[in-house]
């Protein structure tokens, strides 16, 4: 697979920056490398930190495509597998990724689905040897140089999307946000219930839905960057152009899955970051 | 699919107008919601649906199937609360 680096003026503009961090010792491999994944109509990400430990959150809709692509890159462990929300198109590719590698610590929004999806995702995690089960409360997961802080989900009703559970992920000066499928209602609550900072990437919520993004949202997390996970030819309409207007005109720069397959993001400790993008560009 | 003819679906998701089935194999199906009884169009909704001729599921003819659900719900509470028992609690270094 080949890639295109892409470079914004921002980004240029930001990396004469990274030449300090060289210069203190920090070398220019020491990166975050965040990878949005092309599984069609749904989402996944593979997060690496410097150190190589890796974070899974959400596994595709496709039984075996994740764990397909894990086992072809020589991946046996992952260190933390996260549910966003118990939807298919999030979850559908868990229990494989359960029998393909070692998960060493398990999360989700603690919501009981009554899909057989959901019950073999379940099932693998209790069958999963030495696993660490982390309820999705706020707390903070440290993983070599990452953090990542959980955003707990309101738990005001049972809907899956509306109690997706949120993660800051830091690296340094450097920080992405993901949300699952949060609503307004949930990126409402958070606004209000936690302190939700500025960040450097933001992985649009719900496919990019007129209903996953706020005006108040989009001010608050301010992104360089918007991930749109989304299928091409998808019938729900994802991404909207109103998500879209809104995220653009608060500055960001969109990348889509179903226009530019995956989509990979190699932050510096100093806050910068370059977007890769395949040429073998999947549009599944 | 069962004696009957019938296959269990469940309401995934809502996503606009349509809703998202998922059968006990993991397939999804997307159907209008207009094409199914008020009743069955809710998330986590357990279907039981009539197979046609053809092996075309019916459905309108669906029904919601409660306790069904509730079994379901109930084994994976059950899970979840056993899971649970392995959360170190507080904040985590992997």
């Amino acid at each position: 697979m080949t890639w295109l680096v892409i470079l914004s003026s921002l980004v240029i503009a930001q990396a004469t920056g990274s030449q300090g961090a060289a210069a203190t010792g920090r070398g220019q491999d020491e990166v975050l490398s965040i990878r949005q994944l092309d599984v069609g109509q749904g989402d996944a990400a593979l997060i690496t930190t410097p150190e190589g430990r890796r974070i899974l959150i959400d596994a595709g809709p496709n039984a075996h495509q994740v764990a397909g692509i894990l086992r072809s890159e020589g991946i046996d462990t992952v260190d933390l597998m996260v549910a966003s929300h118990a939807h298919a198109d999030h979850i559908g590719g868990m229990p494989a990724v359960f029998l393909a590698v070692t998960v060493r610590a398990y999360m989700d929004n603690g919501i009981p689905h009554t899909t057989a999806t959901y019950a073999r995702t379940i099932a693998a995690a209790e069958r999963e040897p030495g696993l660490q089960y982390l309820a999705a409360t706020g707390r903070t997961i440290t993983l070599g140089s990452a953090t990542v802080r959980v955003l707990p989900p309101p738990r005001v009703d049972g809907s899956q999307n509306n109690n997706s559970v949120g993660l800051l992920i830091e690296y340094g000066d450097f920080s992405a946000l993901y949300t699952g499928d949060s609503e307004r209602r949930e990126l409402t609550h958070w606004l209000r219930a936690e302190p939700i900072p500025s960040v450097e990437l933001v992985k649009a919520a719900h496919h990019g839905a007129r209903n996953g993004v706020t005006a108040n949202w989009v001010e608050a997390t301010a992104p360089q960057l918007v991930l749109i996970p989304a299928g091409s030819r998808n019938r729900y309409g994802h991404p909207s152009p109103f998500a879209l207007q809104l995220w653009t005109a608060g500055g960001a720069r969109i990348y889509r899955t179903d226009q530019m397959g995956e989509i990979e993001v190699k932050a510096r400790r100093d806050g910068t970051f370059t977007v890769h993008l395949s040429t073998d560009r999947g549009g599944r | 699919m069962t004696k009957d003819s019938s296959k269990i679906f469940v309401v995934d998701r809502r996503e606009g107008k349509i809703v998202v089935l998922v059968d006990d194999d993991g397939n999804t199906t997307e159907v209008e919601a207009a094409s199914l009884p008020p009743r069955c169009r809710r998330e986590g909704t357990v279907l039981r649906v009539p197979i046609g001729a053809r092996s075309v599921p019916l459905w309108s003819k669906a029904v919601s199937d409660p306790a069904e659900k509730k079994r379901r719900l109930a084994d994976a509470t059950a899970r979840l609360a056993k899971l649970k028992r392995k959360d170190p609690g507080g904040d985590v270094t992997l």
